[in-house]
């Protein structure tokens, strides 16, 4: 009976060791955890100490894994070592962006700490030193992982105990940034500044923070001294930061020019490609000047220099850069590698934490770039020449399938604009989280209520008063008109934004405005044809794009050149001249197309040739309507 | 709302039960569809409010089809629903102001109410054809089919992977993605069939009065016909998969590796040529670098060899045992391996690396020269299959510093030489070989002219799908055809040119990773990394690779980490309790990100389940033994007919429609052969009688209600048992009806 018992319990409690704790298997003489390996490391006879003072220097040496590996074997042989807690905490937030892990082995470090050396304050400096730092990596891991109010707290703790640090002002002036608190930011950076904070961090918050009230001259003045200091650490200053957030601010008070030169010097610093911000910046200044292949070179050098580092994350920037590449491929008619683009845009997971931006800023890019380019490829099938029912049947398929889905996109774009971005703060024009270029935000806008729209956008006129900025809102307004059925009032707007448009710096939304005033008239008209000239020379593939008609002068008997001509995107007319022609001739069993344009243009002659005609023409169509970004100037 | 069961399609209780069934079951296809539309679109709207919708759009549809209601009425009623709702919000946004923080709420309210309507008015739409038109069914059968292929038909060439849902239900559950892929083919299956029976059955409810059937159907054959239909449907389901899984998980390894197998028996390949489908992210193992590797030749790609092919057979390289592959090694995952380093080896550094296998492995695969293997403790069971670290004699001298060494081994014997130099018997290889050395006398050097050619001249592609004899050279057809291939086709022209050149070469194969991907020394490796390189023997300095990297491609293995699932496994290496304490941030904001799939805590799905059978139990009790409850015997009497009655209702004997209470008692006697219901003239004449008159005693009515019972008990034990499971009799005080 009592083998029986002892049997029971045996059986009971080891059903009760599987219930709480890891099942192992008694008969597996692997199944511990491994003690061979260990002991023969060379690590095994130094003290935790004596490994935690290795892993300093190799941290120092940028040997990570080293020291991780180290401090790793430290804990193992002291788990109560807290100087092993701060130096992974340390390594977890610096070098690796691991916050979570970061915050838990310095909240650990914390309670260590306090029970060796009690509850705090302290009075020796050294326990004094540790101390402070413990705060302030529990505050910078809650920073990262958005906890701001949990970062303030500590760093109220951090002053309590009267410990002072070069990094403090910027960084309480962040998250108080982050909770909204402006001006308390402002006066902490500047306080910051006073009691000698480290002047290249603190100054650039300090430009950020005067930039968003507005007080964007104070700014431009704090970033000119932010980068000078920077500059004179040499190779140890990071001026490509403080020049990126100058140009942010010269773009927002339309100063293009200064903007651009502060992204190309910022850019063609060492560290000018630590992130993607400068670049993207420029190109997106380049498409709103319709400067597709500065916008297109600004990214290729982005990825040169990028691959300079093969060990950096790739995750940071690759999202922001396909959808660059893409907007740029959109307006120069390579639409099927613009889609491609966005596509994989929205599948990268991208990583913002390090260029303080949101992934929904990006989602609205990148959706309103798909509808656009899904609508933009079905203007391209509809003037495409098909070679047969079935490919006609089949284009009519993808057309109806686009139709939806740029539905579905802008829907969605709508929602996140309106309901995850602060009511559409992205609608103050320039804004620098904005990721598209201002000119298509209207495409996504014209599908809200007017009275809406107009609400909004009077709401931000109350506190923007950039004269520049008007004549977006108008182009909005103008869009939503016309979209809403009120043709004149709609009409009346975009020929006042196309009057006033700045030459080259508004050239994008002087375009889209062009495009909307060409889909209203007809192609009779006199205005048509000026119009469309206009925007042909701007740029190419802007016809096409929106399925308009150029007109041209013809050099073509055969009437099947012709049809297949006006089922491309020409309107044959030889009732005056204008500044293209378009010649047809066949010899040696291929057809061969020309375009010629006027001497003043800069486009010149074009020339296609194919044995199919259908085939031939869609190809005319393409090159015409296409830059090619080497033989251009 | 239950007066639509005074309907007359609505009349049987076999027309109910189908009805009831069938609205269930729509309801549940509309909810699940939109919440797999929600996953896949991300509607930007509650889902949870859209499911509601629906199934009310479902609910109302069905009574609505069963009402005085026509076809054109009910479309009317849905335009005008749909109109008024526009006109609501147009209205609205004409005359109320809204600023500040409330300007777009009306928006939104409309953007979320049109989803809503356009969801839940396909659900009424289809749901009211599918009451009034017999075919409607004919045509949602092959609509869902047609959703299943589409959805499915993204497996084909074995990505078992696809749709993502699959994936991520196979991670969330620990299963293989083919294991996965047939559980939810099967239940799709599964579900089709039950739902195709039901809705076929005779019983099914049509609300046209013109293509009504006049016949009616007692629910118990319909039932068993259905219940036996679903039964075969599931048993042959079962199999059926069971079969598919045995017959697929033998080919699914090598064609979602990249063509890179783990045959690890001697004269084998576990190479394949025809095609590799390396595009799955399916992740095989998570490497964790224990320390930093600074002086890697091929940064920043990382070689892992699992085994080396050193054996020409004729056709191919084969693997040739373990004493043509020392520096593998060959052992298996939860085996330990120990050995002294090769003393003739330079320009090593010694290398830490811990392995975590997240699927089974023949072979533990380590960088380059590994000297010793250690089971690790598994740190999660559920994810991981095992666990090892291994330290490595990684070669550190760059490629460029190798120009000048000679090849082999000093030490080899001519029998080993010739082993590592068995040319391939097709002349062809060293013409080309010759050619394109031709004036380069180093032999690293002539390795790397070989690997630059063929980087130009081949294109990298993961469907060659060149058609070849059983014993034609697959080779050749890449090599000397349309110069279309992968890794595997890649490694072997490589390795027959080298030879015939007289350098000693092999193909490994493992995996290739890229450690820009890694993080914190963390790298997961998917089956898409799976890989075959050549490699050339260096004395002095050993097995060295020497692959190739096609300047054109046609299509690749997606490189990019999903840094999530990364992060995941990563944090089930975090050091023990002792060491960093869970506890330690639970008071901490924003630490855990949102999960994407949610899936539902089964409690969610079991406590309504169990609530409802709870329910249906106690309502099958009151009504069997309600007169425990009664108070004077008038109550006793009606209670005890109710009991009486809902027992017999269970077993099949039900009173039917028009028929009065003695007229039942009299039919019943007579298909029963015994007298039962005595009760029943009592009920009569004390439910007409005068209110006033004398109340019936209780002792009369157990009297009666005893002789009822005994003779109930006549009927077999199993019959009772069936009929209390029945849940017919609950639905009648729902339907209006009397007992």
């Amino acid at each position: 009976m009592k083998k029986f018992i002892s049997i029971f319990l045996t059986c009971f409690l080891c059903l009760l060791s599987n219930a709480f704790g890891e099942i192992l298997d008694p008969l597996d003489p692997f199944d511990r955890p491994d003690s061979v390996a260990e002991s023969e490391n060379e690590d095994s006879d130094k003290s935790a100490m004596e490994l935690i003072e290795e892993a300093q220097h190799l941290l120092m040496d940028e040997r990570l894994l080293d020291a991780r590996t180290k401090l790793l074997r430290a804990l193992e042989k002291d788990p109560k070592r807290y100087e092993a807690h701060i130096l992974l905490s340390s390594y977890y937030i610096r070098h690796v962006g691991h916050f979570r892990l970061a915050l838990k082995y310095i909240k650990r470090a914390r309670q260590l700490f306090e029970e060796e050396h009690g509850p705090p304050p302290y009075s020796d400096p050294l326990q004094q030193y540790k101390h402070s730092q413990v705060l302030y990596l529990i505050s910078q891991s809650r920073l990262n992982l958005d906890n701001y109010s949990g970062a303030l707290e500590l760093l109220d703790e951090y002053s309590s105990y009267g410990y002072t640090s070069e990094w403090y002002a910027s960084s309480r002036a962040w998250i108080l940034m982050k909770l909204g608190d402006l001006d308390e930011a402002i006066k902490i950076a500047r306080t910051g500044m006073l009691a000698g904070a480290e002047p290249g961090r603190t100054l650039n918050m300090l430009g950020i923070l005067l930039s968003m009230k507005n007080e964007r001259k104070a700014a431009l003045d704090v970033f000119r001294r932010a980068v000078l200091y920077e500059t004179a650490l040499g190779r140890l200053g990071q001026p490509a930061t403080p020049l990126n957030n100058q140009g942010e601010v010269y773009k927002e008070i339309f100063n293009e020019n200064m903007a651009e030169l502060s992204w190309l010097k910022s850019t063609s610093l060492p560290d000018g490609c630590e992130h993607v911000l400068p670049a993207l910046n420029l190109a997106l200044l380049y498409i709103e000047q319709t400067n597709y292949r500065g916008a297109k070179k600004t990214l290729d050098n982005f990825e040169s220099c990028v691959a300079q580092f093969p060990l950096r994350n790739g995750e940071e920037h690759k999202a922001l850069v396909h959808l660059a590449r893409g907007r740029v491929d959109l307006h120069t008619g390579n639409v099927e590698q613009a889609i491609k683009h966005f596509e994989s845009a929205l599948e990268r997971k991208q990583w913002f934490g390090k260029i303080g931006t949101n992934i929904e800023d990006l989602q609205v890019g990148v959706l309103i770039s798909l509808a656009q380019a899904l609508e933009i490829q079905n203007n391209h099938l509809k003037k495409t020449n098909h070679p047969s029912i079935a490919a006609s049947i089949g284009s009519s398929r993808v057309q109806v399938a686009n139709r939806i889905r740029a539905w579905w996109y802008r829907r969605r774009a709508r929602q996140i604009l309106s309901e995850d971005l602060e009511n559409l703060e992205d609608i103050y024009i320039r804004h620098t989280d904005s990721m598209v270029e201002y000119p298509s935000f209207g495409y996504l806008l014209k599908d809200f209520p007017t009275r809406t729209l107009k609400n909004r956008i009077a709401l931000e006129k109350k506190t923007d008063e950039r004269r520049e900025a008007t004549l977006y809102y108008k182009g909005y307004i103008a869009e939503n008109l016309l979209r809403h059925g009120n043709r004149d009032e709609g009409i009346s707007l975009l020929r006042e934004v196309i009057s006033n448009a700045r030459s080259q710096f508004d050239d994008a939304l002087k375009l889209h405005a062009q495009i909307l005033l060409l889909q209203k008239i007809r192609t009779e008209d006199e205005a048509y044809k000026f119009l469309a000239f206009e925007a042909f020379e701007t740029a190419r593939a802007s016809i096409r794009n929106y399925g308009l008609m150029l007109p041209v002068n013809f050099q073509v008997e055969n009437s099947k050149v012709k049809n297949a001509m006006e089922n491309a995107n020409f309107t044959l007319d030889n009732s005056k001249e204008f500044p293209y022609t378009v010649s047809a001739e066949h010899s040696e069993g291929k057809h061969i197309l020309s375009f010629v344009a006027s001497k003043n243009s800069p486009i010149g002659t074009i020339k296609v040739r194919g044995e199919d005609l259908k085939q031939t023409v869609n190809k005319f169509a393409a090159t015409v309507f296409s830059p090619d970004f080497n033989d251009e100037k | 709302m239950f007066s639509n069961f005074s309907h007359p399609a609505l009349k049987t209780s076999s027309s109910k039960v189908s009805f009831a069934l069938l609205l269930a079951m729509r309801s549940a296809f509309f909810a699940l569809l939109v919440a797999l539309l929600d996953y896949a679109l991300d509607f930007g709207t509650s889902p949870t409010l859209l499911c509601s919708g629906v199934i009310v759009g479902t609910i109302v549809a069905s009574l609505l089809a069963f009402s005085n209601l026509r076809g054109r009425g009910f479309l009317l009623l849905l335009g005008l629903i749909f109109i008024l709702h526009k006109i609501a919000f147009w209205i609205g946004t004409k005359i109320i102001e809204l600023n500040g923080e409330q300007i777009f709420s009306l928006y939104h309210l409309q953007e979320h109410g049109d989803l809503l309507l356009l969801l839940s008015g396909i659900a009424a739409v289809t749901t009211w054809a599918f009451w009034w038109f017999r075919h409607v069914i004919t045509l949602e059968l092959l609509l869902m089919l047609l959703g299943c292929v589409y959805l499915l038909s993204g497996h084909r060439n074995f990505h078992f992977d696809r749709p993502q849902l699959i994936n991520t239900l196979a991670w969330h559950f620990g299963y293989s993605p083919l294991a996965m892929f047939i559980i939810v083919g099967s239940v799709a299956a599964f579900c089709l069939i039950f739902y195709a029976t039901i809705a076929s059955l005779p019983s099914k409810p049509i609300a046209d009065p013109e293509q009504r059937s006049v016949k009616v159907h007692r629910v118990r054959p319909n039932l068993l016909l259905a219940g036996s239909v679903v039964g075969i449907a599931a048993i042959l389901l079962f199999t059926i998969a069971q079969q598919l899984f045995v017959h697929y998980s033998e080919v699914v390894t090598n064609r979602l590796a990249n063509g890179v197998g783990q045959a690890d028996k001697e004269g084998l390949s576990p190479l394949g040529f025809h095609s590799a489908l390396g595009s799955t992210k399916q992740p095989a193992a998570l490497l964790r670098l224990e320390g930093d590797y600074a002086d890697n030749p091929h940064s920043p790609m990382l070689y892992l060899r699992e085994s080396a092919l050193t054996e020409f057979n004729g056709r191919e390289l084969v693997y040739g045992g373990a004493s043509w592959s020392v520096d593998a090694s060959n052992t298996k995952p939860d085996q330990p391996f120990q050995r002294d380093p090769d003393p003739i080896l330079q320009d090593r550094s010694e290398l830490v690396q811990s392995i975590y296998l997240l699927s089974d492995h023949n072979f533990a695969f380590a960088v380059d020269y590994p000297i010793s293997i250690r089971r690790l403790q598994n740190p999660n069971r559920k994810r991981f299959k095992a666990a090892y670290r291994a330290i490595s004699l990684a070669p550190s001298a760059s490629i460029e510093d190798l120009h000048y060494e000679p090849v082999g081994d000093p030490r080899w014997s001519v029998d080993e030489l010739d082993h590592y130099l068995a040319p391939h018997t097709d002349p062809r290889y060293g013409e080309l070989a010759k050619e394109v050395t031709k004036g380069i006398t180093l032999p690293v050097r002539q390795a790397a002219a070989l690997a630059k050619h063929l980087s130009k001249v081949a294109i990298y592609t993961l469907t060659p799908e060149h058609e070849l004899e059983a014993n034609e050279d697959p080779v050749a057809a890449f090599l000397f055809g349309d110069k279309r291939g992968y890794c595997v086709h890649f490694a072997h022209a490589s390795v027959y040119m080298l030879r015939s050149l007289g350098i000693p070469a092999r193909i490994a194969t493992g995996y290739l990773t890229d450690l820009s991907q890694a993080r914190d020394g963390h790298v997961l490796l998917r089956m898409s990394d799976r890989h075959a390189w050549a490699e050339i023997n260096i004395s002095g300095k050993g097995w060295i690779p020497f692959d190739t990297q096609p300047e054109q491609v046609e299509n690749f293995a997606d490189p990019q980490v999903d840094m999530n699932m990364l992060e995941e496994l990563m944090s089930m290496l975090d050091p023990d309790e002792d060491i960093l304490p869970n506890d330690v941030i639970k008071d901490e904001l924003n630490v855990y990100p949102e999960e994407s799939v949610s899936l539902p805590d089964p409690r969610v799905i079991f406590i309504p389940i169990i609530g409802t059978l709870l329910f249906m139990i106690f309502f099958k009790l009151y009504l069997r033994y309600g007169w425990l409850l009664a108070g004077n015997g008038r109550s006793q009497l009606r209670r005890s007919y109710v009991a009486l009655a809902s027992t017999l209702y269970d077993l099949g004997y039900r009173r039917q429609s028009g028929e009065t209470r003695e007229e039942y008692r009299k039919r019943l006697n007579s298909e029963v052969g015994q007298e039962l219901l005595l009760i029943t003239s009592k009920l009569n004449s004390s439910t007409y009688s005068n209110p006033e008159s004398p109340i019936v005693s209780s002792e009369e009515v157990r009297g009666l209600r005893e002789v009822d019972f005994k003779t109930l008990a006549k009927f077999p034990l199993w019959r009772r048992f069936l009929a209390f499971l029945n849940p017919s009799s609950l639905l009648v005080p729902f339907s209006g009806r009397s007992w």
